[in-house]
Order: structure tokens, then sequence, then C-alpha cells
């Protein structure tokens, strides 16, 4: 009796449908049929979904419901390979198993299997196999993906507001996203209207559509999608991957600066009303900074004078002597940059600073060469590929057209491999830069101060001067807590016979 | 990377750790990480940045 069969294509990647990959599966599974003399009775297309899971495969749920009805009489579900059934191997099983018990087996047409124990052994490899190829190129995406990040590019899908610059992904490799002509406007004016503190989210959406949102987007503005915005640190520049908590400063264009960010920020989403923007930059010695009388941290406070805001270190304290002393932000930056260029880290720090850079530049080196032989090893595996192509041309599963299909899809695999390779360079750790950083900024602790951001700046004060500096009731900026890795750098000027000014007297050094 | 210990800033240290107590050690070696972080991540970073003209990020 001739036996009823069902052929089951899938693909996992949208762009693959409009190829013929879908067809070939299908010809394969087709011709396989006709050998064998059965009849073809329905097809199911599985189109860019990943075979990781059954639950997510409407079309294999289907097919399922369908073999094991009994009306339909399904002896076999054919596929082309079993990784196109499933690339996990417990769903996989649970779903052969499932049709197994209505009498219906599933059969890949390019992989010899049967029903003998040898065969059904062999059957789960392969589908192991599928499972540890999903994986490791999982692993492999999300370490790309994660290494994007670090560069400062955004490995997800474009903030609204943002675009790709090209349409497809080989194109935009290695590139930033770019601002939306039509999009960037309308969320750069939300940002300002909700740094103002007048709106709430739902007016803010209401004027995010009166400038025509929703043209641009596939819905139109809601609370949600402002709160969703207003959240997002990346209009700034600054990048925040949820799923691997990391932060990157981005290589975008940002569509607003850090203090609007941070004011929309602090009223909207953290709903701090009373919330007034706090430049913490202006103020790096706050809490480090105390008043010399009485010991107590000074207070940072702009005030208004002449049209414009003068920023100032205060002493707050009621009960102190000093009453309350105030020196202005740019002459203690002043005073403490001086104290900065009279120091240096002593010699044994330095040697220690030479060792970690070098035994971390050699970690470096020895990663890259490990992603140099992952991407061989894939070229390896594609050219492999190619010759599996040119066998089953050679054996008629292939026509020429279709093998030359395939073939043209391996090649621009491995082009894109080696373009990867290219990519990457061994940068072998180089004595004179390091020997550069070491007299340009270590021998020169205020230009490094100069170029560091607040946190790192924070990190420099803490391990330098143990968090402590002080205020004296006359605004002189002094110290008595070097650590003892620093040294005055006196002695550095007088062996190049500088005239170096002795600042232990006047700024108050104890070493 | 590994640790760096006390123990081993000593052998690399050498005649320059002699009369210097584990308290300083551990604070050189804190100096130390600080500088190389700054080194790596601002520094070279930095190079690598105004050779490919990227654009700036405040």
């Amino acid at each position: 009796m001739e036996k009823n069969v069902i052929i089951y294509t899938r693909v996992s990647d949208p762009s693959q449908i409009d190829n013929n990959s879908l067809g070939t599966q299908e010809q394969t599974c087709r011709k396989f049929a006709e050998s064998k003399g059965w009849r073809v009775v329905r097809i199911f297309r599985e189109e860019g979904v990943s075979a990781k899971f059954v639950h997510t495969r409407p079309q294999l749920r289907e097919l399922i419901t369908f073999a094991t009805k009994k009306q339909n009489n399904i002896s076999f579900v054919l596929v082309y390979k079993f990784d196109r059934f499933s690339r996990n191997l417990e769903d996989g099983l649970i779903a052969i198993s499932l049709l197994a018990k209505y009498k219906v087996s599933v059969i890949s047409t390019t992989e010899t299997t049967d029903e003998s124990p040898m065969g059904t052994a062999m059957r789960n490899i392969m589908m192991t196999l599928g499972q540890l190829d999903n994986e490791l190129k999982g692993e492999r995406v999300k370490d790309n993906m994660q290494a994007v990040f670090k560069k400062g590019l955004w490995p997800f899908k474009c903030p609204i507001g943002y675009k790709r610059q090209f349409k497809t992904k080989e194109e935009n490799k290695g590139l930033p996203v770019v601002k939306d002509p039509s999009m960037a406007p309308i969320i750069t004016q939300m940002f300002k209207n909700a740094s103002t503190g007048i709106y709430n989210k739902t007016q803010l959406a209401k004027m995010m559509n009166l400038d025509n949102f929703g043209d641009h987007y596939i819905t139109k503005a809601d609370h949600k999608i402002v709160h969703n915005i207003l959240s997002k640190t990346f209009y700034y520049g600054r990048m925040y991957a949820k799923k691997w908590d990391e932060y990157a400063v981005g290589v975008h264009e940002p569509l607003i600066d850090e203090q609007t960010w941070q004011k929309a920020y602090h009223l909207l989403v953290l709903k701090k009303k009373n919330y007034r923007f706090h430049d913490t930059d202006l103020y790096p010695l706050k809490g480090a900074l105390k008043c010399e009388s009485c010991g107590h941290p000074m207070t940072t406070s702009p005030s208004k004078g002449m049209n414009e805001l003068f920023y100032y270190y205060e002493c707050k304290n009621k009960d102190c002597s000093c009453n309350g002393v105030r020196i202005n932000v740019d002459k203690a930056h002043e005073q403490f940059a001086k104290i900065l260029s009279q120091i240096k880290p002593k010699q044994r720090v330095i040697k220690l600073f030479e060792h970690m850079v070098f035994s971390e530049w050699d970690q470096i080196i020895e990663e890259t060469k490990r992603g140099i032989k992952q991407i061989e090893s894939q070229i390896a595996k594609q050219k492999e590929e190619l010759k599996s192509i040119r066998k089953a041309t050679d054996s008629g599963i292939y026509t020429v057209e279709q093998a030359k299909e395939e073939a043209l899809k391996v090649n621009k695999e491995i082009d894109l491999l080696s373009i990867e390779k290219s990519d990457i360079k061994i940068e072998k750790y180089d004595a004179i830069i390091t020997k550069e950083f070491i007299e340009k900024f270590l021998n020169n602790l205020d230009l490094l101060w100069d170029v560091l951001d607040l946190p790192k700046r924070q990190a420099l004060l803490n391990k330098v001067f143990m968090g402590t500096i002080l205020c004296s009731e006359n605004k002189q900026i002094r110290t008595d807590q070097l650590s003892p890795s620093f040294e005055l750098i006196e002695a550095l000027g007088a062996e190049k016979g500088e005239n170096v000014p002795s600042p232990r007297i006047e700024l108050g050094f104890k070493v | 990377m590994e640790e760096l210990t006390i123990k081993k800033a000593r052998q690399i240290l050498g005649t320059d750790a002699k009369q210097v107590s584990d308290e300083e050690l551990k604070q050189d070696i804190e100096i130390a990480i600080l500088f190389k972080d700054l080194f790596f991540n601002n520094y070279i970073k930095n190079r690598k940045r105004a050779s490919t003209d990227r654009p700036n990020v405040p």
C-alpha cells in the first residue's frame, strides 16, 4: 500500500526565506519520497524560526496535530536534515516519541539512519550535534556582541531616534548608529520639555504626537514609550546593556547632554519632584575637601551674581570657628593642581605598574591569538561544507544551479570570516608607549587629573591623599595625608638642575 | 589577570622592597592597579580613537 508522508522544512533566518534553501529542502525530500514510492500529502514550511524550541514553531505544532490524526494515515515525516527538525535534543526526542506513539517516524533524507538501535543512536547524536552547534553559535554571537559593545557600538535594536546607516548587516559592520533625521528632533525636544519639570509623561507623549511621532514609528507615543526613552542613558552617549549589566561609552552622536538627561530622568522616572541638577563634575574635591578647623567635609553650592553662577566649597558647620569659610572652586582646584604637580609615585610603584601592564598585554595577545584560531577553524569548517556541496552535486542531490547557489553562500561566509580575521590585529606591547605614559602622566599627576572623569578622579584622590584635603581659614588648600607610595618631586627637579620651589612648608606636607 | 600578591610584588621589586612593610606594598599594588587601568582604559583607548578619527563623546 502507498504510504502517506509529510515534509517539514525550516529556515531560521528570515533572510533565507527568499533564497531557495526552503525549496532545496522540499525538493530533496520530494525526490526521496518519489524514490520510495510514497505520496507527499502536505508540506509544512517554517519560515524564519529557530529550531531551539518546539513551542515557538507554529508549523511544527500543526504538523504534530496533523500527523497524529488517524484519518490522515501518515507514516513518515521527511526532513532534509535532523537539525531542521530540532536543534534541541530533549525537545526533539519528545516530539519524535509523541509521533512514534501514532506510528509516525521522522526520517532525514540526507542522513543515513533507520529504526535500528544504532540508527536511533545516530539520529540522537545528530540532534545533539545540532544543539551543540546552536549553543556554540549562541556563545559566539554573545561574545561578538559584547566585543562590539565594548568598542562603543550598539549591537542591539536601534533606540528610537537613531537608525543604522545602511540596510545590510555587512555594510553596517563597525559603524555607529546615526541620528534619524525625522525622529531625533522629536526626542531631543521631548527631553528638553521633560527637564523643565512642567509636563508629565502623558503630556509629553501628546506633544510628541503633535510633532508627528506616529508617522515615523509603529505606534503613537504614549506614557510607556516616554518612560522607556527617558530611562535610556544612550541618548547622552552612555550605553547600558541590561542583559550583561555593563556600561560603555558610545561612539554615536548624543541627542542631548548629560545634564538634561539627568534632570528629565530624576523628575519623571525617579519622580523626585524637587530635583535640582547638581553637576558633580564641577566639584571633584567634594567629600575629600574638609574644613581644617572642624574637620567637617565642605559642602558645595552655586551662588548667583553678575548674571552668572559662581561655584564654591563651603564649611557649613555652625559651631566651627572658621565662620563659614568659602573658597571658589577654580581657586581651590588651582591650588590642588599645584600639590599634584609636586608629587610622583615612588619607583617601586612604577616597577609594579610596568609589570602589570606587560602581563595584561601578554594576556590580550594570547586572547587575540585564540580568537584568530577560532575564526580559522570556522573557515576550515566552511571549506569542508564546500566539499560536501560538491559531493551532493555529484550524487545528484543538488542540481548544478542549486550547488552554485549553496557554494556562493558558503564562499560569502568564508569571505566574511576572512575579513573578520584581518580586522583582528595583534598589538605587540610597546615599551615606548608605556614609558610615554609614565613620563607624561605619572610624573605629572596634575596633567593626569585633567584628563580623568569624576569617578577616576575620586579614586586617585583616595589613593594619593587617603581621601583627605584640608582647607584652612585663609583659604589655603593643603594635605598632611600623602600615601607612602608617593614622594615629593623635589629630588627629581634637583637632579635635572631645575629650580623647583619647596612645597613642603607652604602646602603642609608631612611625608 | 592573576592577582598580584605581596609575595609576588616582593619578588618583582627585589632589593627595592627591602624595608618596605606589607601594608605599604599593598598600597603600592593598589595604586599600580589604578594606574594600569587608567593606562589601558584611558590612554590606550584614546590613542586608538585619535588614530581612527572616531566622534567625540562627552
